[in-house]
């Protein structure tokens, strides 16, 4: 993707200059307590004066590791007082694996006449809310909170999860005058660091000779006699820390903008994974830093590789389903429908199963792996090529970099002869190659049955198209009345089944008059509303009312009547990040108008085409008169399904352009 | 005690004999399918008071799951807290034809805590399963029971579950001992169903049958205020070691203000005497009150907390004042001190708070009613309600959250039902004066001003606490019809003691006017022509209601370009309706401009249903109205 240059941070060898001071936790100035507005960013409600920190590791018969964070907050004003609330989500599966909080310091500061007051988060002030079996959020709220205070808090979280450190973000929804994060690591362990974002941050390392003592009770060697070996021991080890420190300073707050497929992939925000453990007599032991290790790992776990093995649980509910058909084409056809109708997903997507795919199939209801697995091991029963695609929605973000925890979701490679086909089985409407929005998301990863893989780009290349064929009749009282017909393919196809395939008609029909406002629909007509090979076709007869502007003796007639886009989607007069369209779209209206009798046109628009820059969208709005009337043939088209940034300028003249040229009038005079 | 083990036997009874239903859905009669999107198959609640300190509830709920839209209606979720013991729970599934195809008991059950979104912690708990229907119609049975010693807040009995969903049977049973406890209970809009009764001393029982699905429709009442219910509330009960007994709503706030708020209104010295001093030089007491609020809004933050009996009494004001946070009650409480610290009277007043206007019921008191507290300060014949949770609003302004419905005034001597400020009609104001220039090339530029009153305050006042950008998103969106406009400057006055919130807003906007070859045809009502017109029903079945009322008044001035002139002006007219009226007026002055008048007043009111359409199309002339176009000429030069 030659765009990928958008989502990496960069290093600079920048020096800093400005908040050059240190930061004490405790050390609160009246001048901050007194500070009115921020000085970079005079709106800012609150922001975050300074923010550190650590993570170092621990051990105790296991690694793990300890992350502390410290920071002051400013509150400018009301709108910044959420802000005094804070929650720590926490891991707790159950005892022995659960993540501890601890060490939390928390105060607020205020001018009150002329001095610095300091008021405690007391233990009445602090609170744990179980959100399922396996988070817990510890909550904590501060004392005497009003425009002006600046807030601290420190706490520490013990962690034995060492394969993946936690997500430090650099930049807020508020302005972050100053971060710093130190990371630590003993020689035994190797981290691989990722960022994202738009800020240069910059990066320092050091190195150190320490030590560190640890208790442990030896193993009993068999034979031995037990009783000296059950006494603790202690042993001290020299060795050396790799210190890394990460700075930044002054980062903008990041703001959300419309067309943004996850505000979260812009900001800017670092993690480390492990990459290797190499302990004192032992070998060295590799983790997954590779796309190529993540998916082999992944296969090697019981919820995804061992899951796909199994086979007897639906063989004899298959054989059948399979005979019927001889062709692989019509065969893989078959199982996809087949797992569709047999389980319903529950909501949760997943890149390994929960239940397991047996209990899920036996449920008839599962998250996403277990369909989307269910349906690869079915398939490849059958002797079909076919193998799971690991990817990331983009709820989850854009997965930067090889990890585990980079994927949350698992669909369905087949190859057939030449042919690639994408499936997801937990969505009802969705065919071979036509995904659900949420997963066209940058690129996926095939898993082989050999733990080999490869990308898979899942943005779709199809450009979906939506056609209105419409003939209408002026009448002279001011209503129209005519036919339409709309015609849905792929993408397009899928979001109307998705919203629609379900309704009742009579409901559907209700809200379509109800949407062109004072419309009488007859004679309404849908095909394939559920064959989901086949684009969905609706057709319609319509009358309406006050449907065009009658000013003297002349008709004002806006070419496409109800059909006009009238808004620009695009207001803002900035944009920063790329702009999402999910896939290509072309949109086309053809529009046959019959004048009322006695009258002639006076003007019609102008024909027009416009362009985006690099032929990414065209607009085209023909228009002609002959002895029957008008006709109309208007169609845009968006060839890209993410435009970076500097598109903007142009996709809002672009789409002003559009909407100024479908509200322009045909004027009819009588004749 | 001593009755125990005849009421439980009693109570065997009544579940064991309860239906043995067939959850077939097929059997299910067409009139409660009708407009359906899930079908209560059985309801059935019974209460069970063995004294006023020990409750027991039973519920069965049996519904059809229709289509995706009615699977809100299954219910997957009980909830309790400390006080409330669940003895019983248990789910069952069955398919289409009535089969059992899933079943999850007690111990299947997932326990977390039950904190909505605005609430930091609360002890509230729930039990609860996660069921994906695969195929639908499904029917999903639960069972439960709970016990309780607090019979304050007990639950009403809902033949209703909501629009698109109706009721194939109910039941609801309160068995009581009339030694230990007595029992308020009301009817509301039960007149047109068909209802069995049995009521005795010890024993009360509905039962009810057929009840078909309700539809949607705008405009009008609230579901609330259409559905049938059966109100119950003790007279005397018990709640966390306190017993009450109380008649009428005097005494139930009486009992409340002795139990629940006496002694809670102590400050320490220093917050007193500092209050003392802001207020020093002040004697009304409306003034001093204003100074009090003001010093609450601006040292206070919202804050939710509801532990134990906090669900009902509020925090010391004492401990308020060391954290300065707390929830409705807390922080109304904490004024209410703060108040009485420097001579000014007021009073705790709960309320049921929301957009949905929802009053006490006169002659019922019960806990139940009211979800929110705020304050009344008794004025010479009136009160000045304030919200205490709110940092932004004015003294004396709670806008659409708590206005026009009946509270419980809590006052040393007992309660009393008021009702709330209202905002009505002319009373919510939203006036444009504006002038604006269309140039040759048909573009726009404006100077708009805008004054809002009323409710029209409420919605628009926030804007003073915007950054820029997000105000310039708002405009944009108020005026998405103005192709790419571009909004140069704003300015407000948010004036708080005339609750008047003024804006000053300057913007332009290329091509307004749509060229046709020689001709620009343009809206004139440029800035306030969004009127939607409503749903057409072919044939509609509740009545009418048009709440709050408003009127809108717009002035412009046009300078119409240079080399045009004006070829067609619309032929506009205004109506004057029972539901209000729409003036308009379009003036070609000497000058080269227009000036364009509109008033659009629509009252608040309630109208019979056969008034849809006639109230439709008024708000469809007005909406034909407002998007009446002029066509000007180029003049030949």
């Amino acid at each position: 993707m030659k765009h990928l240059f958008l989502f990496l941070a960069i290093f600079s060898l920048i020096s800093f200059g400005t908040h050059a001071q240190k930061f004490d936790f405790g050390k609160v100035s009246e001048e901050e307590i007194d500070e009115k507005q921020h000085p970079l960013d005079p709106e800012a409600s609150s922001a975050v004066l300074y923010k550190k920190a650590k993570t170092y590791f621990e051990y105790d018969n296991q690694w793990q590791f300890v992350h502390e964070v410290e920071a002051r907050i400013k509150i400018y004003n009301k709108e910044g007082l959420d802000r005094a609330t804070v929650a720590v989500p926490l891991y707790r599966p159950g005892a022995g694996s659960n993540e501890i909080f601890s060490n939390l310091k928390a105060f607020t500061y205020n001018l009150e006449g002329g001095k610095v007051s300091k008021d405690k988060v007391k233990n009445d002030a602090k609170f744990e809310e179980d959100v399922s079996d396996r988070w817990v959020f510890q909550k904590f709220t501060f004392p005497n909170v009003k425009e002006g205070s600046v807030l601290e808090y420190t706490y520490r979280i013990t962690s034995p999860y060492i394969n993946s450190l936690p997500w430090v973000s650099f930049q807020e929804s508020i302005p972050v005058n100053f971060v710093e994060y130190t990371l630590n690591i003993p020689e035994y362990l190797g981290y691989k660091s990722y960022a994202k974002g738009f800020f240069p941050l910059k990066r320092e390392e050091s190195t150190k000779l320490d030590q560190f003592t640890f208790s442990y009770v030896p193993r009993q060697k068999d034979g031995n006699s037990a009783i000296s070996s059950h006494k603790t021991q202690f042993s001290t080890v020299r060795y050396t820390l790799y210190t890394t420190v990460y700075t930044g300073e002054d980062i903008p707050k990041l703001v959300q903008e419309e067309y943004v497929n996850n505000i979260d992939n812009y900001k800017t925000a670092i993690k480390h994974e492990l990459e290797w453990t190499k302990m004192p007599n032992n070998p060295l032991r590799t983790y997954s830093t590779t796309w190529e290790d993540v998916t082999k790992t992944i296969l090697k776990r019981d919820r995804f590789g061992k899951e796909l093995e199994k086979e007897r649980y639906f063989k004899s509910e298959i054989t059948p389903v399979l005979q019927r058909y001889s062709s692989k084409e019509e065969q893989t056809q078959a199982i996809f429908e087949f797992v569709k109708n047999r389980i319903a997903w529950n909501g949760f997507y997943g890149d390994h199963t929960i239940d397991g795919v047996e209990k899920a199939y036996k449920n008839r209801s599962g998250n996403i792996a277990e369909i989307n697995l269910i349906l690869t091991s079915m398939l490849r029963s059958a002797g079909i090529d076919a193998d799971p695609v690991l990817l990331s929605t983009k709820s989850n973000g854009i997965p930067l970099f090889p990890t585990i925890d980079g994927f949350n979701y698992v669909i369905c490679q087949v190859e057939l002869g030449n042919k690639t086909l994408l499936l997801d089985a937990a969505n009802k409407y969705s065919s071979p190659n036509i995904l659900p929005t949420r997963a066209l998301n940058w690129y996926g990863r095939v898993v082989r049955k050999d733990g080999s893989s490869e990308e898979v780009n899942l943005l779709s290349s199809i450009m979906s198209k939506k056609i209105t064929n419409m003939n209408v009749q002026v009448h002279e009282n001011g209503s129209i009345e005519g036919k339409l017909r709309n015609a849905y393919t792929d993408q397009f196809a899928l979001d109307f089944r998705q919203q629609y395939a379900a309704e009742e008609e009579t409901k559907y029909i209700k809200s379509l008059e109800n949407k062109y406002v004072s419309m009488n629909i007859s004679d309404y007509k849908s095909q394939n509303k559920t064959d989901i090979y086949k684009p969905v076709v609706e057709d319609f007869s319509f009358v309406k009312e006050n449907a065009y502007d009658k000013i003297g003796d002349k008709i004002y007639i806006q070419p496409l009547f109800f059909l006009a886009t009238s808004k620009n989607p695009f207001i803002s007069e900035t944009r920063e990040y790329p702009i999402d369209f999910s896939y290509p779209q072309s949109e086309t209206q053809l529009v046959n108008i019959t004048l009322p009798e006695g009258y002639q046109v006076e003007s019609l628009p102008e024909s027009a085409i416009l362009q985006l820059p690099d032929e990414v969208g065209e607009f085209k709005f023909m228009i002609s008169e002959n002895q029957n009337g008008i006709q109309l043939s208007v169609s845009s088209e968006i060839r890209a399904t993410l435009l970076p940034s500097l598109y903007y300028e142009a996709l809002k003249k672009y789409y002003a352009a559009m909407v100024e040229k479908q509200t322009e009038k045909i004027v009819l005079s009588k004749t | 005690m001593r009755f125990a083990p005849l009421v439980f036997f009693f109570f065997f009874c009544l579940t064991l004999s309860g239906q043995k239903s067939d959850y077939n859905s097929a059997v299910i009669p067409d009139s409660l399918t009708e407009s359906a999107n899930a079908v209560i198959r059985v309801s059935e609640m019974n209460l069970d008071f063995k004294s006023a300190k020990d409750l027991t509830v039973s519920v069965t709920f049996v519904v059809t799951v229709l289509n995706s839209s009615g699977d809100g209606f299954k219910r997957e979720n009980i909830h309790y807290n400390p006080d409330i013991k669940i003895k019983k729970a248990e789910i069952v599934v069955y398919n289409a034809q009535g089969k059992e195809i899933k079943k999850y008991k007690k111990k299947d059950f997932w326990d977390r805590s039950a904190v909505n979104g605005g609430t930091l912690y609360s002890d509230d708990r729930e039990l609860y399963v996660d069921y994906t229907p695969v195929t639908y119609p499904y029917t999903f049975e639960t069972k439960y029971e709970y016990t309780t010693p607090n019979t304050f807040h007990i639950p009403n009995w809902r033949l209703l579950s909501g629009y698109y969903v109706s009721t194939e049977y109910s039941k609801f049973v309160v068995n009581y001992n009339p030694s230990e406890i007595d029992l308020i209970f009301k009817e509301q809009n039960l007149e047109n169903h068909n209802i069995e009764k049995v009521i005795s001393s010890e024993k009360i029982q509905y039962k009810a049958s057929g009840l078909k699905a309700i539809p949607y429709e705008q405009y009008s009442p609230y579901f609330i205020d259409i559905a049938p219910f059966l109100f119950i509330a003790p007279k005397n009960f018990h709640y966390d070691g306190l017993y009450g007994s109380v008649s009428n709503w005097n005494d139930f706030g009486k009992w409340f203000y002795e139990n629940l708020l006496t002694g809670r209104d102590e400050l320490p010295e220093t917050t007193i005497d500092h209050i003392r001093h802001l207020t020093r030089d002040i004697q009304d007491p409306v003034e001093k009150a204003k100074i009090v609020y003001d010093y609450v809004q601006k040292n206070t933050r919202y804050v939710s907390v509801q532990v134990g009996i906090g669900g009902f009494q509020p925090i010391k004001a004492a401990d308020v004042d060391k954290v300065k946070y707390g929830d409705c009650k807390g922080l109304t409480n904490y004024t209410k001190a703060l108040l009485e610290a420097v001579g000014v009277d007021s009073y705790y007043t709960h309320i049921e708070a929301g957009s949905v206007q929802v009053g006490f019921i006169e002659d019922f008191p019960s806990i139940e009613q009211g979800n929110h507290v705020i304050l009344a300060i008794p004025l010479e014949d009136d009160y000045a309600w304030i919200d205490c949770t709110s940092q932004k609003h004015p003294f004396g302004f709670i806008g659409d959250f708590n206005d026009n419905r009946n509270a419980l005034v809590m006052k040393p001597q007992g309660g009393e039902i008021v009702k709330t400020a209202s905002y009505l009609n002319e009373q919510n104001a939203y006036l444009t004066n504006a002038t604006y220039r269309i140039d040759n090339d048909g573009s726009l530029i404006a100077d708009i001003d805008i004054e809002s009153k009323g409710i029209f305050y409420d919605r628009r006042f926030y804007r003073a606490f915007n950054p820029t950008i997000e105000n310039i998103k708002q405009y944009k969106k108020q005026w998405s019809r103005l192709n790419n406009v571009v909004i140069n400057s704003f300015d407000f006055d948010n004036d708080k003691n005339e609750v008047s919130f003024s804006e000053k807003i300057n913007l332009k906007t290329d091509k307004y006017a749509s060229k046709s070859g020689d001709r620009l045809i343009m809206t004139i009502n440029a800035f306030n022509n969004d009127v939607i017109v409503p749903n057409k029903y072919s044939e509609r079945k509740l009545p009418v209601k048009f709440r709050r009322g408003y009127l809108e008044e717009s002035h412009y001035t046009i300078h119409l370009p240079e080399e045009y002139s004006v070829e067609a002006i619309p032929s506009v007219t205004s109506i004057e309706t029972k539901y209000g009226k729409y003036d308009v007026s379009i003036i070609q002055n000497k000058d080269h401009t227009l000036t364009y008048k509109r008033t659009f007043f629509i009252k608040e009111g309630n109208y019979p249903k056969e008034d849809y359409e006639e109230f439709r199309s008024f708000l469809q002339h007005a909406s034909l109205q407002d998007n009446a176009k002029i066509v000007l000429l180029k003049t030949e030069l």
